[in-house]
């Protein structure tokens, strides 16, 4: 589904992705994480071409993002985004932001676009809030709106960009579960986390990173277990530890 | 508080006073001061405009008023009017008359005196060569002028089916004809004289002989200043008489001026 | 001092108070078409100015500074005199025959009024968070659906007090279409003044005017603001 092979990236001096290789399975739960630095927003950004790359070949759906053919904007009509920020549109109302793409971009009829937003809206549990504007709502259900937002449109492959990580703690489990929901449906995912929880109970597979390299790339369990890097045990021993 | 208000009844005595001397008359006021105070225009060939070598304001407006000046004893001081301003300006006593191209109305006359007519002209119209033979032939049509005229409010009478458009100035009225904007351009037979006279490809051009209003032109003379409107009228009479008024005409208008006009039968005589 | 009898009733009732009254109707007419094109055109030279293509931002930048450095006046006789110079007969002859400086003045306010307006959206388009055209990015519009949908609702929402101020300078700046002859409200009132030498009730009725005018405008954005746009706000 998504094919990263010797993708590299730099920001002026920086060097932010540094050969990758990596491949992703239709149907798989994959999680990014690493210390913040360590490129893994990058790379999510990479694959719906938020961020160009500068060497290497990623193949996404089958289309190779370094071909000008490749209509851009149709493809990441096919992807969903979810950020950190949420960015819902402030200036619609909850149902609007939903069903705008839909209907500008996919040609969806008002009533298809509506009926199917309340049944996005019902799985994340906020049908109530369908007419409210997102600055009346709180991070979690901003969030929930993002996530059923993207899903509208139908996508092949859903990218989450640390999705929890502007929440206050109280509002994390309700996106999560969101989330897990949409990983038990099929969804093809990446997830850029610092939730090992969600890690270890959802994904099919862990990838650590640190200064742009993907060090380690391994099952939840084994990688909860027996983190074979260095910088990875460090990590794991950080964001599991009960101060963090 | 008894004296003050004692030097305050007395302030306003003497103030009064002082208010009745001042308004009492102008003739005695310029005679005084040395000097007649003329408002004029500055950018009307012919008429009052800034001569381009001694970069004064000469003309045949102030060519009268000199000799106005001249009879009196005193000094000329020429200030620079607008159609606009002419009268604020007269009113508030800033200038002692007009001369300026203002044509006697009934409107007008209510607000000041006029002297007798020093000036005659009548209102015709520019025309591409040939288009018009007679009034008919302009009714209904496009017609320019210059705003604050009397030309337009003429124009709005003669041609009530007509569309009149003020522009700021002649000239740019005479460029909306050039350009096919207008029909005619409508105002005084001498400014327009002098803007054909000024225009490129004058000779697609003309003015034919329909005249729609008479324009007496008048010097200005702020109201209830008898005596001096009886010295300028006394003075023209005595111009027209010596041949000097007529001298002035062919200074200005003459066969070898710039725009030349007919003075025909016009004399300066008394009465309106 | 000054023996000025005033007479009120010049501009309150008869001939003309009818000047006046189509006088103002003119200037309504005026503005108002002028508020909507330049409003359009405002938005279309902004995006141009944020264009990724360079000559399309170069020719956005050039027309903005030209266009806001040169006097509305000149605009206004340039478009009314200076375009016969340049339009073929045919086309001059068509517009002689039609009401050419009503279209002359539209043109010059509108061009004149829409670089100011672009430059005031492009502000407000550079205070909306990059994230917000990431997210519409991120969905599959393209740049300029995703400014139309997107980026201008709400940026033009910030830019709305800067925009009443360049439609209230609109609407006075209209008053200059009297050079050409356009008989807008203050044209009428120098007529009422040289038919009637009852200058100050005239000028003093077209101010009054001018500032309803003003506050009728105010008032129509403020509602939109508070009305329309107001549930997307911060609270």
């Amino acid at each position: 589904m998504i094919t990263f092979k010797g993708v590299h990236k730099w920001f002026k001096d920086l060097h932010v992705l540094n050969d990758i290789n990596l491949h992703v399975n239709q149907g798989e739960v994959l999680v990014v994480c690493g210390p913040s630095g360590s490129g893994k927003s990058t790379l999510i950004r990479t694959i719906n071409k938020l961020e160009p790359i500068n060497q290497g070949t990623l193949i996404v759906d089958g289309m190779d993002l370094s071909d000008s053919k490749v209509d851009i904007n149709k493809l990441r009509a096919e992807i969903g985004f979810v950020f950190q920020q949420f960015n819902l549109y402030p200036h619609l109302s909850v149902m609007r932001n939903i069903i705008l793409a839909p209907i500008k971009i996919r040609g969806m009829g008002k009533n298809e676009a509506e009926s199917q937003a309340m049944a996005l809206l019902e799985r994340v549990g906020l049908v109530e809030k369908r007419n409210a504007y997102p600055t009346q709502l709180s991070g979690g259900q901003q969030q929930r709106v993002a996530i059923a937002r993207a899903l509208a449109m139908k996508p092949r492959i859903m990218l989450f960009d640390e999705p929890t990580s502007a929440l206050d703690p109280e509002m994390i489990g309700e996106v999560l579960l969101v989330m897990k929901d949409l990983a038990q449906s099929g969804m093809t995912m990446i997830v850029v986390t610092h939730e090992m929880g969600f890690a270890s109970e959802v994904s099919d597979r862990v990838v650590f990173m640190d200064d742009g390299q993907i060090l380690e790339e391994a099952a939840p369990d084994e990688f909860f277990k027996n983190p074979k890097h260095e910088r990875a045990q460090q990590f794991l021993k950080e964001v599991l530890s009960p101060m963090h | 508080m008894k004296r003050f208000v004692v030097m305050f009844v007395a302030f306003v005595f003497v103030a009064g006073l002082c208010g009745t001397l001042l308004a009492q008359d102008r003739l005695d006021t310029i005679k005084k001061r040395g000097a007649l105070i003329a408002g004029v225009k500055d950018s009307t060939p012919g008429f009052g405009f800034v001569d381009e070598k001694t970069r004064e304001i000469v003309g045949y407006d102030v060519d009268f008023v000199r000799a106005i000046a001249n009879k009196l004893g005193v000094k000329l001081q020429l200030k620079p009017v607008t159609s606009a301003s002419r009268m604020p300006q007269l009113v508030e006593g800033n200038i002692d008359i007009i001369a300026a191209t203002m044509t006697k109305t009934a409107e007008r006359a209510k607000q000041i005196d006029f002297s007798y007519t020093y000036f005659f002209t009548g209102q015709k119209f520019i025309v591409k060569k040939g288009t018009v033979k007679s009034l008919a032939d302009l009714d209904g049509k496009r017609i320019g002028t210059a705003k604050g005229s009397t030309s337009e409010q003429n124009a709005a009478k003669a041609l009530p089916k007509a569309t009149i458009l003020s522009f700021d100035d002649y000239p740019q009225a005479l460029l909306a004809l050039q350009q096919g904007k207008v029909f005619a351009v409508t105002t005084d037979e001498s400014i327009l004289a002098n803007l054909l006279g000024k225009a490129p490809n004058k000779e697609q051009y003309e003015i034919p002989d329909i005249q729609i209003s008479d324009e007496p032109y008048g010097l200005g003379i702020k109201k209830g200043e008898k005596g001096l409107v009886d010295f300028v009228n006394k003075t023209l009479l005595e111009m027209e008489k010596s041949g000097e008024a007529k001298k002035i005409f062919d200074k200005w208008f003459g066969p070898k001026s710039p725009t030349p006009l007919q003075r025909g039968s016009f004399k300066i005589t008394a009465g309106k | 001092m000054l023996k000025y009898q005033f007479d009120w009733s010049v501009v309150t009732s008869g001939k003309y108070f009818e000047w006046l009254l189509s006088g103002l109707y003119t200037t309504i007419q005026l503005s108002l078409v002028a508020i909507v094109l330049s409003f359009l055109l405002g938005l279309i030279i902004a995006m141009m100015r944020m264009s990724n293509v360079k000559p399309v931002r170069w020719f956005a930048h050039g027309y903005l500074e030209f266009f806001r450095n040169t006097p509305l006046l000149v605009q206004i006789f340039f478009w009314y005199f200076g375009s016969y110079k340049i339009l073929p007969t045919v086309i001059n002859d068509w517009l002689n025959r039609t009401n050419f400086e009503f279209g002359a003045a539209v043109i010059a306010l509108t061009i004149y009024t829409s670089a100011f307006i672009a430059e005031d959206i492009r502000s407000g388009v550079r205070s909306i968070p990059k994230e917000q055209l990431e997210a519409a990015r991120s969905s599959g519009f393209s740049y300029v659906r995703s400014m139309q949908y997107i980026i201008l609702p709400q940026a033009v929402r910030i830019t709305i007090p800067p925009l009443i101020n360049q439609f209230l300078n609109l609407t006075k700046n209209s008053s200059l279409a009297m050079t050409i002859g356009v008989m807008e409200l203050t044209y009428q009132a120098r007529q009422v003044e040289s038919y009637t030498f009852k200058g100050f009730e005239a000028f003093t009725a077209a101010t009054l005017v001018y500032v309803v005018l003003s506050i009728i405008i105010t008032l129509m954005v403020t509602y939109y603001d508070k009305v329309v746009l107001s549930p997307m706000k911060a609270r």
